[in-house]
């Protein structure tokens, strides 16, 4: 069973927060979850240790600059921005 | 029969013009679309200019692809530009896309028609198409009872005759499990084999963009045209894709299909019964059976999603509310406050489980055990399919364990929800392609489905089991709702 420890620290790093009703429903059902998971704990494997399933240089393609994405587009999903940035509120320790 | 065939016959032949046949289809999405859901955004307008433009190149040029002036439908998790992409999430609820997936734009450039976009689980998480913020779509089989999931308002529309063709996504079975559900045809291609540039990814390794059709040889069709290399995803294949349309012959004789018990052992009687009968059919062709061996089958689910639920974690740190997405309206005392407001209150339930979940899997403590092991298995798997395949050209599988289950089915665990994914995961596991066809009815009057799973790059066998299937024994099936797709 997943601790609550582990749960807190799980979720800091996720940046989610849940209610303490919301935590005990999420950690029943990621224990659940582990401890199906933790089948593949019983499983043999003759292959060696793991290595990254790179691919062959051949198959990446060439490295073509493009034209960048216009700022204007990339503000647009982010209410316009401001200058030319993306806008993010500071709010100081006394607000 | 193809509907794309018999639409582009009637465009080609002048008796009736690609915007009077969006009109008509636009009518039926009206008419049906309420009941069912498939649709959370309709674009009159939108599919009014296209088949308007597709009339001009229709009145010159005789010759050009099926796909042109026939309607199809996306599912809400594609990019095109312009338009809303919102996977059913809070989180995109108003983003539009800023450039078109490369797989729709192949379609448009074939002059294929957007009527609109499908209802999705949250994101494409899901078996049921339930989680979505647009409310659950249903099966025109029975309202009462869920199309499947995730690409659900995929299935539910085709299914219905409110889209002749749609293009969905399959992660973990998301288009084959509806089109099981639903009584249709759907292809999950090869890894590789179609450009995911422009899908909102879910888990990178997995996904793949997929057509679901009504029939064989519509899937065919699509599949011709949205296959083959692009810059823009460098998984994508650079290699000579045959026509898989041209290789429907129908003929089976010597074809060895692989039956494997561990597919069939969670199964119902009814889906068992439907599979053998059609394992009775290919025998009566002249195909071969043989008995395959999948040692480490059992821990496909289990792999699936320990590495589903990894790649889920990273791919969706992206969601943080600064460059585009939902962002909190709450005050937040600094950056990290305002992205963990943000993504609590976008993300749905079933989402956060995953990315909790990924992190776990991921962390220092816990990564050799379970991701560094789930990989290894991974490459066991892909191990076994290969042996198989030397023993056989497919393997022929239920594509779900059970015809539709209710909308508010409620398992008693979380786990028991994944068992439905049993047949369909390992494909995307694998990378392999899987063809899911109807196969019978249930006795309630529902869909059953089969799958057929083949080598990497053999779709064109896949499509052509099915299509020799489809000619003698699609069976009869009659949704409560819906509409002939005759004109």
């Amino acid at each position: 069973m997943l601790t609550r420890e582990e749960f807190n620290s799980i979720a800091e790093y996720a940046l989610i927060s849940f209610s303490d009703k919301e935590s005990l429903e999420m950690m029943k059902d990621m224990s659940e979850v582990i401890n199906f998971a933790n089948k593949v704990k019983e499983a043999h494997t003759d292959l060696p240790t793991y290595k990254s399933r790179s691919i062959s240089a051949e198959e990446l393609r060439d490295d073509i600059p493009g034209e960048c994405t216009p700022v204007d587009l990339l503000l647009s999903n982010s209410g316009g921005g401001e200058d030319g940035f993306f806008v993010i509120k500071r709010r100081g320790k006394n607000e | 029969m193809s509907k794309i065939l018999y639409y582009s016959n009637l465009l080609k032949t002048g008796k009736i013009s690609s915007s009077e046949l969006t009109k008509i289809y636009l009518d039926r999405i009206e008419k049906l679309n309420p009941k069912l859901n498939a649709y959370i955004r309709v674009l009159p307008e939108y599919a009014l200019a296209q088949a308007s433009k597709c009339d001009e190149i229709l009145s010159k040029d005789k010759s050009s692809s099926p796909l042109t002036g026939v309607p199809m439908a996306l599912k809400d998790n594609l990019s095109v530009v312009g338009l809303h992409t919102t996977c059913c999430s809070k989180m995109l609820e108003n983003f539009k896309s800023t450039f078109t997936a490369s797989a729709v734009k192949k379609l448009f450039d074939k002059g294929a028609v957007m009527l609109g976009k499908t209802n999705l689980d949250e994101f494409a998480m899901g078996s049921y198409c339930n989680t979505g913020i647009f409310g659950p779509a249903r099966n025109p089989y029975d309202l009462e009872k869920s199309p499947g999931g995730s690409s659900g308002g995929n299935a539910s529309a085709v299914s219905a005759g409110i889209a002749p063709y749609t293009l969905g996504t399959d992660t973990g079975g998301s288009t084959r499990q509806p089109a099981s559900y639903c009584g249709i045809v759907a292809l999950k291609p090869t890894y590789g084999s179609v450009s995911r540039y422009g899908l909102l990814t879910l888990a990178s390794s997995f996904d793949q963009i997929a057509p679901m059709t009504s029939t064989v040889t519509d899937c065919a069709i699509v599949y011709d045209a949205i296959c083959g290399h692009d810059p823009d995803d460098m998984m994508t294949f650079k290699r000579k894709y045959e026509p898989t349309y041209s290789q429907l012959s129908g003929e089976v004789k010597r074809l060895r299909i692989g039956i494997s018990d561990d597919f069939l052992s969670s199964s119902s009687e009814e889906t068992i019964e439907s599979v053998m009968k059609a394992v009775d059919f290919y025998v009566s062709k002249g195909a071969e059976i043989v008995k395959v061996k999948l040692p480490h089958i059992k821990y496909a689910l289990p792999i699936y999603y320990i590495l589903g639920c990894a790649e889920i974690s990273s791919n969706f740190g992206r969601f943080d509310g600064i460059r585009y997405g939902y962002k909190t309206s709450l005050q937040y005392k600094d950056i990290d406050d305002m992205i963990t407001k943000t993504r609590t209150e976008g993300l749905g339930k079933d989402i956060k489980r995953r990315i909790m979940l990924g992190i776990y899997f991921l962390s220092k403590q816990n990564y050799k055990e379970y991701f560094q092991k789930a990989s290894m298995m991974r490459n066991e798997l892909i191990r076994d399919f290969s042996n198989a395949f030397e023993t056989c050209d497919l393997i022929l599988s239920p594509t779900s364990p059970t015809s539709a289950v209710s909308l508010d089915f409620t398992p008693e665990t979380i786990v028991e929800k994944y068992y439905a994914d049993a047949c369909v995961a390992p494909a995307n596991l694998c990378g392999l392609p899987a063809l899911a066809l109807p196969c019978g009815i249930g006795q309630n009057g529902m869909p059953i489905g089969m799958q057929l799973m083949g080598p990497n790059f053999s779709e064109g066998t896949l499509l052509n089991a099915g299509y020799a299937f489809e000619k003698e024994c699609k069976p009869e099936l009659k949704p409560s709702i819906g509409v002939n797709y005759d004109l």
